[in-house]
C-alpha cells in the first residue's frame, strides 16, 4: 500500500537542486579526488595481485562490515531527520541527528580499534602498497567522517527550532548531503579494500 | 518536497536502507563465497555501484533534482565503475 503524508496536506514535488548549489560543486570535486584513489587501488591490485590479495586476507572483514552498516544507518537517520524538519519542524527532530552522530562516533571508534589491531600485528603504511593505500585512503576518509560529525552537530542544533526558513532548510539539506557523501565514498573504499 | 511517501507503512527511505543492507550482505557473499575471481570482481564493483546510486537517488535526494544533476551523477558512476572493471581486467 502506498500512502502520501504531508504536513500541509498539499502535495508538492518540485524539481529543484537539493541543498545549496555550492555543496554539489564540493561533491563533484571530492568524487573526482576519490576516483583517483579508487583507480590507484585498482591499478595496484592489477599490478601486484598476489600482494594485494594476501594483504586483503589479513584485514578483519567484520570491522569493514560493521563500519558499512554504521554509515548506512547513520545516513538513514539523517535523511529522516531532514525529511521531518521539512514536513513538521519541532524540537523532537533532533533525535534523528543525535542517532546519526552516534553512528558516526561508532564508525570512528571501530576504525581506531581496527587500526590499532593492525599496527599491533606489525602492519603499517610502509609494509607494502596495499597497506599504504589502506592507511592513507581510509585516513583521508576518516577526516571526512570527523568533519561530517561537526556538520551533524550543527544540524542537530538547527533541527531543534520549531520553525525553519527556506534558507535554513537548504543549509540542513547541504549538511546532510555532505554526510551521505561520506557514506557513498566508504561504499567503494570498502568494496576495493575489503572485498576484492 | 514536503511529501513523505510510505509503502506498507514504512517510508521509502527505510526501504532504501533495507536494500542497501541487503546489497552489503550480497557484496560480502560475492567477496567470500564465489570461486571465480572474475565473478568476485564483477559482483563486488557492480553491487557497490548500485548501492552508491541508491544513496545518491534516495538519501541525497537526486530524485527531486534537475535531470542534469542526476545524469551527471549516473555518468560519473558508470565511468568510474567501467574504468575500475577495465583496470581489474574484467572488461
Amino acid at each position: 500500500m502506498v500512502e502520501l503524508s504531508n504536513a500541509d496536506s498539499k502535495v508538492e514535488m518540485k524539481t529543484q537542486i537539493p541543498g545549496e548549489a555550492g555543496i554539489w560543486a564540493f561533491v563533484a570535486g571530492d568524487l573526482l579526488v576519490f576516483s583517483v584513489f579508487f583507480i590507484l587501488i585498482a591499478l595496484g591490485h592489477a599490478e601486484q595481485t598476489d600482494i594485494f590479495e594476501a594483504s586483503r586476507g589479513t584485514l578483519d572483514l567484520r570491522f569493514g562490515i560493521a563500519n558499512t552498516l554504521l554509515l548506512l544507518t547513520g545516513s538513514l537517520f539523517v535523511a529522516i531527520g531532514v525529511e521531518r524538519c521539512r514536513s513538521m519542524p519541532s524540537g523532537k527532530n533532533k533525535q534523528w541527528f543525535f542517532l546519526g552522530i552516534g553512528c558516526g562516533v561508532g564508525f570512528v571508534v571501530n576504525k581506531i580499534f581496527e587500526w590499532n589491531a593492525k599496527i599491533e600485528a606489525g602492519y603499517s603504511p610502509v609494509t607494502n602498497d596495499f597497506y599504504m593505500y589502506f592507511f592513507i585512503f581510509t585516513g583521508i576518509h576518516l577526516i571526512h567522517v570527523l568533519v561530517g560529525l561537526g556538520v551533524l552537530l550543527f544540524l542537530l542544533r538547527m533541527s531543534q527550532r520549531s520553525s525553519l526558513s527556506a534558507r535554513e532548510i537548504q543549509t540542513l539539506e547541504s549538511g546532510a548531503i555532505f554526510w551521505h557523501l561520506v557514506d557513498l565514498l566508504w561504499i567503494m573504499l570498502f568494496a576495493l579494500l575489503y572485498l576484492l | 518536497m514536503n511529501t513523505i511517501i510510505r509503502i506498507q507503512g514504512l517510508s521509502v527511505m527505510t526501504w532504501a536502507w533495507f536494500v542497501l543492507v541487503g546489497m552489503t550482505v550480497l557484496a560480502w557473499w560475492f567477496g567470500t563465497a564465489s570461486d571465480s575471481p572474475d565473478r568476485v570482481i564483477m559482483g563486488v564493483i557492480i553491487t557497490a555501484a548500485i548501492k552508491i546510486w541508491v544513496i545518491g537517488y534516495q538519501f541525497m535526494e537526486l530524485r527531486h533534482a534537475p535531470s542534469f544533476l542526476h545524469y551527471a551523477f549516473v555518468l560519473w558512476l558508470i565511468v568510474i565503475s567501467t574504468v575500475l572493471l577495465l583496470l581489474l581486467g574484467i572488461l
